[in-house]
């Protein structure tokens, strides 16, 4: 077995080696977020925007309102599921945390001040909302297979 | 020429041994993974697997959960804080010893 006995500084060559054998490693452990995670995400995150306006009755709110919980619930126990089926949960580095959702975050908080007598406003910060993760989503995506 | 260093430029000599790296640099990627996959995509043998991931624990680099699925016991394996901080020194360490630091 290894030891650290012996382990010194390295060489530039023997440096260059280890970290091409990390970049290999890790590698290994990329796993990408399945193609649906983004896209239900982006759906949810509307919705809640969407429920915000007063135009809703509010049963057909409290009914909104219980599907988008539901879909939540489905789509973290989906993910879940697929965790445990790959024995792998991949990560979302807390920087990729907050640049996903502190813009969404932003919106929202701009709605509340600003829809006064505009219950459109909500519409329009749903379709922003929704393709803001749908872009972050694509990025991520495209980043992720360009480390691989 | 090799020389003894101390973890104030970031080089670790736990983190260093070829599997240790490796299997740190698999952890850093995920936010937990199995023993079983870890193993299988490192292409390393159970026992020696087992033997290293005790060494990073021992130095709190690493830690494990066990649930069962399917009535079997599964281990997960995922880096701590400090284990995620002092690989990304580690690395930050060989990249200044090859000059792109």
């Amino acid at each position: 077995m290894e030891t650290n006995e012996g382990i010194g500084r390295p060489t530039p060559e023997e440096a260059a080696a280890a970290l091409a054998a990390a970049d290999e490693a890790g590698a290994a452990g990329d796993t990408p977020f399945p193609g649906w995670a983004f896209p239900a995400t982006a759906v949810l995150l509307a919705a809640v925007m969407l429920l915000q306006a007063d135009w809703w009755h509010p049963a057909v709110g409290a009914v909104a309102a219980l599907a988008v919980l539901a879909g939540l619930l489905f789509a973290v126990s989906a993910g879940e599921r697929r965790d445990r089926r790959l024995g792998v949960k991949p990560r979302v580095s807390p920087a990729d945390q907050v640049a996903l959702a502190l813009p969404v975050a932003l919106l929202w908080v701009a709605g509340q001040f600003l829809d006064e007598g505009r219950p459109w406003l909500w519409a329009v910060l749903a379709a922003i909302t929704a393709v803001w993760v749908l872009g972050y989503g694509a990025f991520w995506t495209r980043r992720a297979r360009r480390a691989r | 020429m090799k020389t003894e260093e101390g973890p104030a430029d970031g080089f670790d000599a736990t983190i260093h041994a070829p599997n240790r790296l490796r299997i740190c640099a698999l952890l850093d990627r995920v936010q937990e993974a199995e023993f079983a996959v870890v193993q299988e995509r490192l292409g390393v043998s159970a026992s020696v697997l087992s033997k290293h991931v005790s060494v990073l624990m021992d130095a709190g680099y690493v830690k494990q959960n066990k649930a069962v699925r399917d009535t079997r016991q599964r281990v997960w394996l995922s880096l701590t804080r400090s284990g995620r901080a002092a690989y990304r020194d580690h690395i930050a360490a060989l990249r200044a010893i090859v000059g792109e630091g």
